[in-house]
């Protein structure tokens, strides 16, 4: 149920962004999620169609870009994604292990589409 | 027209959550963000710490729930300063919401602040709120898994309590499990076994509550 409250955050950037640029839509926003930010895209998608509605990014095209957890090893200097959330090297299971990407929750991108 | 942005979802909580943080520091105020399920037992453990820090400390509450105030009349009969935050069926407490409490509080009179969040193994761990430290509650009867099966919540912890430590012997609970799988997402975590009950460990979690006050 916190996406909710996640999904309004998105909204009112991307409707701030739009005001700010003096646009009249925004027609896409691209989303990156790492896989151990506990964030749902399916949750975001869902409620994002309920608190767009009415504004400027109503209809807008949410696309996710799902960025996987990756660790390199300080034991065995193995890079290797994580199957699941454990930080733990997958090649030689020490707990040594440097987090490289999986925490990510932000806003890349958005289209506008600017007055005439 | 396509534009780069680079926004961190998260953003308008971080900045109310940076501005507490920043507020109690200059106040000399700590802050603990008590999580765990309902029924853990975060208001007896929070109890529990009052009456071994009272002494010490001049200590305030926030009792997070969705409905209703049982918590903070439990507080409040301790005489300790307590401010109920109702979040109105909102699974979360979210940095805002403590900015607007903060007030009630005269933060030149307290050292240290418990919150405790609403009883939630999940969301409550997406959403910093200008704490000083965090502190997962997770009893015996809940099961040796949950550590498993909820790992975001223990991997941001600072301290992990293992509450009702007393029914071990009655739960095929196994409290290595827990603390491997709670080493695997977040290896420097502090693990104490404590019972409110009996009041067996709780020493050990007072020092650890007093290694992190200010002053």
């Amino acid at each position: 149920m916190h996406e909710l409250a996640i999904t309004q955050g998105i909204v009112n950037f991307a409707l701030d962004e739009a005001a700010r640029r003096g646009a009249e839509k925004v027609t896409a926003l691209t989303v990156s999620v790492g896989a151990l930010s506990g964030i749902v895209p399916d949750c975001i998608e869902t409620y994002f169609a309920l608190v767009a509605e009415g504004t400027l990014a109503e209809g807008a095209k949410l696309t996710f870009r799902r960025i996987p957890a990756r660790v390199r090893c300080i034991d065995c200097n193995a890079e290797s994604e994580l199957p699941y959330f454990r930080l733990r090297c997958p090649a030689c299971t020490s707990r040594s292990v440097e987090l490289l990407s999986g925490r990510e929750a932000y806003i890349e991108s958005m289209e506008i589409e600017e007055k005439e | 027209m396509e534009i780069k942005v680079i926004h961190h979802i998260m953003e308008w909580n971080e900045d109310h959550s940076n501005e507490i943080k920043k507020n109690l520091a200059d106040k000399g105020v700590t802050m603990i963000n008590v999580m765990g399920s309902p029924g853990a037992g975060k208001t007896s453990l929070i109890t529990a710490l009052i009456a071994r820090l009272r002494e010490d400390y001049r200590i305030g509450v926030i009792e997070g729930d969705i409905a209703g105030k049982i918590d903070a009349e439990t507080i409040a009969s301790l005489g300790i300063p307590v401010v109920q935050l109702n979040t109105d069926g909102a699974c979360h407490i979210e940095a805002m919401s403590i900015e607007h409490i903060l007030p009630d509080f005269d933060l030149d009179a307290l050292d240290l602040i418990f919150v405790e969040n609403i009883g939630n193994l999940v969301c409550p761990a997406e959403f910093n709120i200008g704490e000083s430290a965090r502190l997962a509650i997770l009893s015996i009867p809940e099961g040796d898994d949950k550590v498993a099966k909820y790992p975001l919540m223990f991997s941001t912890t600072d301290a992990l309590a293992l509450n009702k430590y007393d029914m071990l012997p009655y739960f095929d609970f196994d409290p290595a499990r827990v603390e491997n799988d709670a080493r695997d997402v977040n290896p420097d975590v502090e693990i104490y076994p404590v019972s409110t009950r009996t009041g067996e460990g709780l020493d050990a979690l007072v020092d650890w509550v007093k290694g992190i006050v200010r002053k």
